[in-house]
């Protein structure tokens, strides 16, 4: 078979019927299965269809018990909560706002309402919090902080692929000594737990004023994504035949212009899976950035349970804040799916 | 096109010496085929060659003038892999046109398409070129292999088994296609083989490769005819020839454990005891033969079967023309050719005996 | 031992007519060969009657016992899908018994089944030893002994030594064919190597596409291919094709070349074609001979070594002929060659069906045979000078 299966390329087989598979049981067991699988699948998803719901609540309907599934929905006040920070007026104060200023914001936008001291118009994120009881104060930090998960994140993801590339790329084509030990060595980083490291780290990031900046948490999380990006990439350019860069080789070109031409291309499934896997890591990544930063590089998940600390405990802007978060990973995976498909099994299913 | 020179060539690897002091040489347009069965280092010498692998003792020369500083690039070879030459994500003619794409040549694309295209008019490609590699037959792909090499006017052709993965049919045509295209346009190649009808029926001159020495080098018939071991004489022939331990006895040589007795044709000089060598065809069954076996099986082939013939203890390999009406268990009598009779020491290697032809 | 007999078995996968209405009988102890290219539906034939592939339409019966829908393992068959992978931890005893013990055999009968078998091949001497420690060849005999140990009704392989190389592949065929002879079990034998077929097969049956081309005998689609699939199939080189105008006992062949049409074949050629019209001349390359008289000529487009003989490749004006020629003389590219055809083996297709054209009175059967047996003692008075 074996020369047989290299040389006819025909669609892969797909199914297969057996006379054993045909009967009437057969069909209901397979029916059953495929029901278990569904409920299942849904018994997951539960968690998130929660934070969906608690995101378009009111604050009374969050922390409702018996929990309400049923409910009039809020649109924008969770988000509007999330990016804004605010204080609850007090009654004599709130007082001095007309009454149809405060029955709803959609109201308060129309009579385009003012502040009663400086006679300032209220913008319509101001009317969500008058609706409320609040006064908007100025922007909150979330937004910031989620500008700094997009930051960080995304540096060091990509320096982590592209050193993750061309290290794997050479421990996958060269002889070199104690290769295996090496290899060894870099997966050894990520055997102790963040939070064992995470101390040692803050010490040397203090005397080398990296700590709470960018460039820190930056080549914190390339290194620590690094082991992960060398191991997958080298076993996805190892499954590309070499023959590929030595035919282009000996066509007249040198080996980086064979790298770029024949080997990127070609590896473009294990840098998307090794992408999402890094980036994965990077923007949930909590330990050291509770540790390691404070304010000026502070990331979201850093930032989201301090969000509890803070008076009256928000439950619909802090899912709203998870939802956020959830967006840009879903997006990137999203993109890349059609790759991670096949990346995501370590090539077992690859030809 | 250029002769090429391998001078004691050894490479050795961690554990393995692949290559221990190859030598021979490829003449201007010279059809030279690499013949040896599997890990024999024809890959190695093959790398070597074209510079991507470096030789730990010897040199190699083209045109008389040493290339081992030059990489593979600078040393201008063409190369068809066994497999995995074509890159999946350009269409054929991109791939045609890769070679000449190099920084090395600077070619134009005016030129290059030009090129291109009577390529693909030789190895009749042409309806292809615009269809991505993933979707060709095997045939279709190994065609375009070739073509990517054939696009170059390089020193030399390295083709390393690029018929192999071919189902029989392909096969066949494209050995005929190869080897016509090789002589009408005078190139020098060097193809790398484990088949030995490849090896028989495509090459000006044969280097038989094992365990990385070479056993013997000669054209097709010379291999055929005057194998120089008992490793040359089983690789080459289907089916393999039959090989027997044989003694001497004043004049008459005795094949161990069979009713095989034949006086030794006249000055044939031989050791005590020996082995002794017959290809299958000179086998012939005959009702008139001079010795008496018996069918133990029948594999017709078609334009000829291969009987299986056991007299004594012995199983004697004979290939006949056509089909046959014989049964298994029937007795036949039969002759072997004296005239090609072969005979090899103890330790494999040949006893040549002069034979006034 | 059994006789395997499909009705109008079909199969189909969506859109794909993966194996069209197919008739077939497999006798009592017979070794059927079923031959095709790549993806002509031989797999699809066994796994149907293995049942491990429903039928789409049809009946199959074992030994007049119809079992279409009958499991796979009510229908007393062993598959064999490759002979060479043996398990390293076990001994060579333990791989062949193994399929015994997943069966629950007793322990008397594994024993008295694993010698029995391990003589018939000859390797009751190593018995005891890891696959690690055996050589090649024995490796495969122990493969062989593990797929053959157990006593179904009927052997379905699937190019069982397809995976092995081109030497061991010759001594694995003889083997199964040695295996065969001594044991009588019907067998159904997959593959898709043409030489492998005409070897081991009693009859073969030629698929292609889904369609049974032709059954019969090896000598049978040798020599009469029932149409053109089976003439370039068969054969390797395959038969060669060449359409030519036929007119007053002549086909007129590319490159101005007259080919006088033997005299038995005149009348079967009058009776299809009329007084004229286009016919397809198929002769093997054994029925070439080089003659300073031929009545052909062609111009040698390439020339190969095929250790006792040479096969020359003719260009009739484009198309490309091969023939059988002497060693020893030399052919160079270009050069003119005139040659002629054994009449006693030409062929003729009709262009239009693709089928053979047979000789008016049946007869052809017979022919096929007589002069290939006159051929073969022929050789064997003329060739060389012999110890007698
Ligand atoms: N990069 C390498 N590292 C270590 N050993 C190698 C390497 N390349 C080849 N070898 C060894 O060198 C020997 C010769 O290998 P080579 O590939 O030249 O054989 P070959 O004749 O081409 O065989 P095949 O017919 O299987 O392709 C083998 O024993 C092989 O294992
Ligand atoms: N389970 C399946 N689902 C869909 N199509 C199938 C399935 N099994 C086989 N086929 C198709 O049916 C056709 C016949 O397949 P089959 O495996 O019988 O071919 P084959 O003759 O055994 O070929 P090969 O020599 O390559 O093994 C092919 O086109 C194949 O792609
Ligand atoms: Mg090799
Ligand atoms: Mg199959």
């Amino acid at each position: 078979m074996a020369s047989v299966d290299k040389v006819g390329r025909r669609a892969p087989i797909v199914h297969s019927v057996r006379v054993d598979k045909v009967s009437r049981g057969a069909q209901i067991l397979r029916f059953i299965r495929a029901a278990v699988v569904v409920v299942i699948t849904s018994i997951m998803l539960i968690p998130v269809f929660w934070i969906v719901l608690t995101v378009f609540k009111s604050h009374p309907d969050a922390i409702a018990v018996p929990p309400k599934v049923v409910f009039k929905p809020r649109l924008v006040d969770s988000f509007v909560f999330l990016f804004t920070d605010r204080f609850l007026l007090p009654p004599p104060k709130l007082a001095q706002y007309p009454d149809e200023c405060k029955e709803s914001w959609t109201e308060c936008v129309r009579n385009k309402c003012s502040k009663p001291r400086s006679g300032k118009e209220l913008a319509w994120y101001e009317c969500v919090a008058l609706e409320g009881g609040q006064l908007v104060t100025g922007p909150g930090k979330y937004g910031e902080y989620v500008i700094n998960s997009l930051i960080i994140a995304g540096c060091s993801t990509a320096a982590a692929v592209v050193l993750g590339l061309l290290s794997g790329y050479a421990y996958s084509r060269f002889d070199m000594p104690v290769k295996d030990f090496q290899l060894f060595f870099i997966l050894s980083q990520r055997f102790l737990p963040a939070v064992v490291i995470t101390i040692p780290i803050f010490l040397m990031y203090k005397d080398l004023h990296l700590q709470d900046t960018h460039l820190g948490m930056i080549i914190l999380y390339t290194v620590v994504n690094l082991s992960l990006s060398v191991w997958l990439l080298r076993s996805f350019i190892d499954e590309i035949p070499r023959e590929y860069e030595e035919a282009a080789m000996v066509d007249g070109y040198t080996r980086l212009q064979a790298i770029r031409k024949i080997v990127l291309p070609n590896a473009l499934t294990g840098i998307a899976a090794t992408t999402v896997f890094c980036l994965i890591f990077a923007w949930n990544e909590y330990a050291f950035a509770l540790m390691l930063t404070s304010d000026v590089a502070r990331t979201a998940p850093a930032f989201i349970p301090t969000m509890i600390g803070r008076g009256v405990v928000e439950w619909t802007s802090i899912a709203a804040g998870s939802l956020v978060f959830l967006i840009p990973v879903v997006i990137v995976t999203f993109a890349l799916r059609k790759y991670l498909l096949r990346g995501v099994t370590f090539g077992a299913i690859r030809q | 096109m250029a002769d090429v020179i391998l001078q004691n060539i050894t490479k050795r690897f961690k554990t393995v010496t692949a290559l221990k002091g190859v030598s021979f040489d490829i003449k201007d347009g010279e059809f030279f085929v690499l013949l040896g069965p599997t890990g024999a280092g024809k890959t190695t010498t093959l790398r070597v060659i074209s510079g991507l692998e470096r030789q730990d003792e010897g040199s190699v020369l083209f045109d008389g003038e040493s290339v081992d500083h030059l990489t593979p690039a600078d040393r201008d070879v063409a190369f068809v892999f066994e497999q995995y030459s074509l890159y999946p994500t350009m269409t054929v003619y991109e791939n045609l046109a890769f070679p000449l794409r190099s920084p090395l040549r600077r070619m134009s694309e005016q030129v290059i398409r030009q090129r291109v295209e009577e390529t693909a008019e030789k190895l009749r490609i042409s309806p292809l070129l615009e269809r991505t590699t993933a979707h060709l037959s095997g045939g279709e792909m190994q065609r375009v292999s070739l073509g990517r090499a054939l696009v170059r006017d390089p020193q030399i052709f390295l083709m390393d088994e690029p018929l192999s993965n071919l189902d029989a049919k392909l096969r066949e045509a494209l050995r005929v296609e190869l080897q016509h295209l090789q002589k009408t346009e005078g190139s020098t190649t060097l193809f790398v083989t484990h088949d030995q009808i490849e090896a028989l029926t495509m090459g000006d001159r044969i280097g038989v490769l094992n365990k990385g020495r070479i056993v013997q080098i000669g054209t097709p018939e010379d291999i055929y005819d005057r194998p120089a071991t008992t490793f040359v004489a089983q690789l080459v022939g289907t089916p393999r020839i039959n090989l027997h331990e044989a003694v001497r006895e004043d004049s008459t040589l005795h094949v161990t454990n069979s009713t095989i007795h034949l006086p030794i044709p006249a000055g044939d000089d031989l050791p005590p005891s020996f082995l002794l060598g017959v290809r299958p065809e000179d086998v012939q069954i005959h009702s008139e033969g001079g010795f008496l076996g018996q069918i133990a099986l029948i594999e017709p082939l078609g334009v000829q079967t291969i009987l299986h013939v056991k007299t004594g203890e012995q199983t004697l390999l004979s290939l006949v023309p056509g089909m046959t009406d014989l049964r298994v268990g029937e007795e036949v009598r039969f002759n072997v050719v004296r005239e090609r009779l072969h005979y090899f020491q103890p330790d494999g290697t040949r006893i040549s005996v002069e034979r006034k032809t | 031992m059994a006789t395997i007999e499909l009705r109008q078995v079909e199969k189909k996968f969506g859109d794909l007519h993966a194996v069209k209405p197919m008739d077939l009988t497999v006798h009592d102890g017979e070794f059927m060969v079923l031959l095709g290219p790549s993806g002509c539906g031989k797999t699809t034939t066994l796994r149907m009657i293995s049942g491990l592939e429903a039928v789409t339409g049809g009946q199959i019966l074992i030994d007049g016992r119809d079992v279409t829908w009958a499991h796979p393992s009510d229908r007393d068959i062993a598959l064999v899908f490759q002979f060479f992978a043996l398990y390293p931890h076990l001994s060579a005893w333990q791989n062949i018994a193994f399929p015994l013990q997943a069966e629950g055999e007793s322990r008397v009968n594994i024993e008295k089944r694993v010698s029995e078998v391990a003589r018939m091949l000859g390797i009751k001497h190593l018995l005891h030893l890891r696959p690690k420690a055996l050589s090649g060849g024995d490796k495969q005999r122990v493969g062989l002994a593990r797929a053959l140990v157990r006593r179904p009704a009927a052997f379905l392989m699937d190019e069982p030594i397809g995976a092995l190389d081109a030497d061991a592949r010759e001594t694995m065929r003889a083997e199964i064919k040695q295996f065969h002879l001594t044991q009588n079990a019907t067998t159904v034998y997959v593959t898709h190597d043409q030489i492998e077929a005409m070897a081991l097969g009693d009859r073969i049956v030629v698929m292609s596409m889904g369609v049974v081309q032709q059954v019969g005998t090896p000598a049978e689609v040798y020599y009469d291919p029932a149409n053109l699939f089976v003439a370039r199939f068969i054969g390797s080189p395959g038969m060669n094709l060449v359409t030519g105008g036929y007119a007053d006992g002549v086909v007129h062949l590319p490159g101005s070349n007259p080919y006088p049409v033997p005299p038995a074949w005149n009348t079967a050629l009058q009776r299809e074609m009329g007084s004229e019209g286009d016919v397809i001349v198929g002769f093997r390359p054994e029925a070439g001979r080089v003659t300073g008289t031929g009545p052909l000529v062609a111009e040698v487009y390439a020339t190969e070594l095929h250790g006792a003989y040479t096969v020359l490749h003719l260009s009739l004006n484009g198309t490309v002929v091969h023939i059988r020629a002497d060693r020893g003389i030399d052919y160079p590219i270009g050069t003119a060659v005139r040659f002629d055809l054994d009449p006693e083996i030409v062929r003729f297709f009709d262009p239009q069906t693709e089928a053979a054209l047979r000789l008016p009175f049946d007869g052809a059967q017979d022919k096929a045979q007589e002069p290939a047996l006159r051929r073969a003692q022929d050789t064997a008075l003329t060739g060389g000078s012999t110890n007698g």
